[in-house]
């Protein structure tokens, strides 16, 4: 993919390949559902271990990972058999991923495929010179301890893999549901999320906006990873569509939980409106997100008209924070495959590889952050010479807000500093 | 001239207020001659975050207490909290009264010594050993000596806490001149001011629900039972409505002390408040009844935890004194109702009793300070031999004005 790099930012956003692929149960179901919504240009495919569920999937690009694992019949909830399952199909995992740009990975946390096999992904699409962005589901509290734990590795693997990954607590998508959902309409929530998060992605790249971005300032925005990944929507309509969109974006539940940062140093925006969208208002309502979530933020924003959107607007804000300073951060990357270790034995043997191709492939950006980007991926081996870091790893990993400087508060297997209304996933009306 | 050996200061170092008091033996009285009390910084679930700004308040208060006072003590009882105090229970059983002869001061004495002679892991340090009634094949003996049995059990229910957060906490106050005299569970200080000597003999559960903690204490038979700390307090309302409601802190805070409850009123669609009332801009309505139900939950998760842990050492339905509720956030209307529903005993706001002014520090938030001070003077040298000083000290405290 290297070699198209230039061409990509030289010619129209047409040639951007787009590809999102479903992991596991969870995310097999998201793309069957999103594919519904037959977006030009995005390709589709859906990965299991079940070939049940698989089967079922009227998605035509379908891969059985790891047939000599788990014999067609799933991982079990054993995010190990997951990731071996995955590891053993390695070669058929970069056939999926040759030649795409963009690859978005919607799993599920907590089981065994979403949790083991979507990092293998994420990394085999890195390698291949992919930018990866992945949203991925966290199961509810009520599921219990393991699920929780497994899920929390899962996302730590991914994040070490993923330029970003947006973290969906099926707890706090409850809260968006309305009154009379059950919980299968809770668990749809999930997906109408990722559903607008991609499709405000695709109409950047793909659809011309009265400001176009193309794909290689998109990849600006995602200089490093392993951090935090702010994200948002907001949506209005009617007559002040514009300062509603901006209201509903503040009261965007994941933007007040402690798994995102409150501020970012990079941000996307875009904003999707109808024809009465006005530059005055597009402006407002960058400036306006630009203050509240930027830390003198590098905005990158983008702006589409869609004829079928009058009268409504929607606000989509991606946000990623810079790796350096101390190397905290960074720290973290390299000290992920420690503690897992224990758990997954052989883990993750490939894992060398994305981080050191990650430098050069930032470069091929051709942008501003690129150098700088090359440094700070250095950061990481020096400071990797700490031990103690890694201790900590996890529990730095859950950002917690107020209660951040304090121990957490476990009981059970519970952190107590979460809301208990998030954790009884008992629905809050604002 | 008041000598300095009559003069002790009793200080609380809480996740929302630093409060320092400086108590005055009088014979057999106690004044309240200074008071201090600074906001707390640095201090989160009762353990200090921050140790310069913790330190800053800390000299703060205590410096506002003296200079109030005219005096300097040299003596301080510290309140000690924080999610790092565990408790347990200790105990031995030993045989006794051999070939029929009543049990011996010896037997006695060298029981209880054994029973409180227990090691702990390390890393962890003592901080409180509360002595549990003897029993004598099974049966509750005050005083077991000349009485007939076999074997005979003392407990000490254990308080132990972090090394490094005790340690900690105690040199915010050495580094100012002063030395710690002795520290005492916030939980057991505050039982010592909101409980009667009655209410302890029949059984009663404290709870002081702070900003940051939640400190319990349990009596039965006129002794501490168990007590404990679960870091949970007001803090976490605040937290769980500023997620819930998508408020910042500020405002996450106010609309608790305005319109929180502990238990959630009937659903009233269209019972909205506002959030500033001022038609200012970002103004907006939050739906009463969520408020309630967030503070609900979480109100009954911290009682149904606290029953959990106190439940496995002392049935709930044996405090027939039931439970009583101190501390700042004790003030939510409601609690009592939350607490008798999930404890199934029945539950009341405590009050300072011992205490008779009229000034702030009659408020629950004080019971730990209080009750830390009336413990600190009931230790003065002078009184120890004193039998009954428990009821003196009462009675002192009564007829007392506080310094304001």
């Amino acid at each position: 993919m290297e070699p198209d790099q230039p061409e990509a930012i030289a010619n129209p956003p047409e040639t951007v390949n787009l590809k999102m692929i479903g992991v596991g149960g969870a995310g097999t179901n998201a793309v069957d559902r999103l594919r519904m919504e037959n977006l030009s240009s995005l390709k589709v495919a859906a990965v299991n271990t079940d070939t049940q569920a698989l089967g079922s999937s009227p998605v035509e690009e379908r891969l059985l990972l790891g047939a000599g694992v788990t014999r067609g019949l799933g991982a079990g909830g054993d995010p190990e058999r997951g990731r071996l399952a995955a590891e053993a199909d390695r070669d058929r995992l970069r056939e999926l991923v040759e030649g795409v740009d963009l690859a978005v990975i919607l799993a599920g946390m907590g089981g065994g495929t979403g949790s083991g096999a979507a990092p293998v992904l994420a990394e085999v699409a890195s390698e291949a010179g992919a930018l990866v962005m992945a949203f991925v589901t966290m199961p509810f509290t009520f599921e219990g301890g393991r699920r929780a734990r497994q899920a929390e590795e899962g996302l730590i693997a991914l994040r070490s893999a993923c330029d970003a990954v947006v973290p969906l607590p099926n707890d706090l998508l409850l809260q968006q549901s309305s009154e009379k959902d059950g919980v299968l309409e809770a668990l749809a929530m999930g997906d109408r999320w990722i559903d607008r998060a991609v499709t405000s992605i695709w109409a950047m790249l793909f659809r011309t906006g009265m400001i176009n971005l193309d794909f290689a300032s998109i990849r600006s925005v995602f200089p490093t990873r392993g951090g935090k990944t702010l994200f948002g929507l907001g949506y209005g309509e009617g007559a002040d569509a514009a300062d509603l969109a901006l209201e509903d974006f503040r009261l965007c539940p994941l933007l007040h939980t402690p798994d995102f940062p409150r501020k970012s140093d990079r941000l996307l925006v875009n904003i999707i409106g109808g024809p009465d969208l006005t530059l005055d208002g597009v402006n407002h309502l960058m400036s306006n997100v630009a203050e509240e979530f930027g830390r003198d933020a590098h905005v990158t924003m983008g702006a589409v008209i869609d004829e079928d959107w009058d009268g409504r607007v929607e606000l989509c804000v991606l946000g990623t924070t810079d790796m350096d300073g101390v190397g905290t951060r960074s720290v973290r990357r390299v000290a992920r495959p420690k503690p897992r270790a224990a758990s997954q034995p052989a883990s993750f043997a490939g894992r060398g590889a994305p981080e050191g191709e990650q430098a050069p492939r930032e470069i091929d950006g051709g942008d501003h952050a690129g150098s700088g980007a090359a440094a700070r991926q250095r950061s990481p081996a020096v400071t990797a010479t700490k031990p103690l870091q890694e201790e900590f790893a996890f529990s730095d990993e859950a950002d917690r807000g107020y209660f951040e400087p304090t121990d957490h508060t476990l009981y059970h297997g519970e952190d107590l500093d979460r809301p208990t209304f998030l954790r009884r996933g008992v629905r809050i009306p604002l | 001239m008041r000598s300095a050996s009559s003069i002790i200061i009793a200080l609380e170092i809480g996740t929302s207020k630093v409060v320092a008091t400086v108590g005055e033996l009088d014979g057999h009285s106690v004044n309240i001659i200074g008071f201090g009390r600074t906001t707390s910084k640095g201090i989160m679930k009762g353990e200090a975050v921050d140790i310069r700004s913790a330190s800053a308040c800390a000299h703060a208060a205590i410096q506002a207490a003296e200079d109030q006072a005219g005096v300097t003590g040299d003596q301080v009882f510290l309140a000690i909290s924080g999610g790092h105090v565990r408790g347990e229970l200790h105990s031995l059983t030993h045989q006794v009264g051999r070939a029929g002869r009543p049990v011996s001061d010896e037997e006695v004495d060298s029981i209880r010594t054994l029973a409180g002679d227990c090691r702990v892991s390390e890393g962890r340090t003592i901080i409180q050993q509360t002595p549990r009634p003897f029993l004598l094949d099974g049966r509750l003996v005050r005083d077991p000596v000349h009485h007939e049995g076999r074997a005979l059990t003392a407990g000490y229910w254990i308080l132990t806490g972090d090394q490094t957060q005790v340690s900690e906490m105690l040199h915010l106050v050495n580094n100012f001149r002063l030395e710690v005299r002795e520290i005492l569970h916030a939980g057991l200080a505050s039982g010592i001011m909101v409980t009667t000597a009655e209410e302890r003999e029949s059984g009663v559960m404290v709870l002081d629900i702070g900003q940051g903690t939640t400190d319990f204490a349990v009596y039965r038979h006129g002794a501490c039972y168990l007590a404990g700390t679960l870091p949970v307090g007001g803090d976490h309302l605040t937290n769980d409505l500023s997620i819930g409601l998508r408020l910042n802190r500020a405002q996450a805070e106010k609309i608790k002390l305005t319109y929180g409850r502990a238990q959630a009123g009937p659903r009233v669609k269209d019972d909205l408040v506002w959030l500033d009332g001022d038609l200012s801009i970002g103004d907006r309505r939050l739906p009463r009844h969520s408020i309630e139900t967030i503070l609900e939950l979480r109100v009954a998760e911290l009682f149904s935890i606290i029953g959990k842990e106190v439940g496995e050492e002392v049935p709930l339905g044996q405090l027939d004194a039931g439970v009583i509720l101190t501390g700042g956030s004790s003030r939510l209307p409601g609690i009592e109702d939350a607490a008798s529903s999930v404890f199934g005993i029945q539950a009341r706001r405590g009050h300072n009793f011992m205490y008779d002014g009229d000034s702030e520090l009659g408020s629950p938030e004080f019971s730990t300070v209080l009750g830390l001070l009336y413990y600190g003077v009931s230790t003065l040298p002078e009184e120890t031999a004193s039998p009954g000083l428990f009821g003196r000290m009462k009675r002192a405290f009564r007829g007392l004005l506080p310094a304001s």
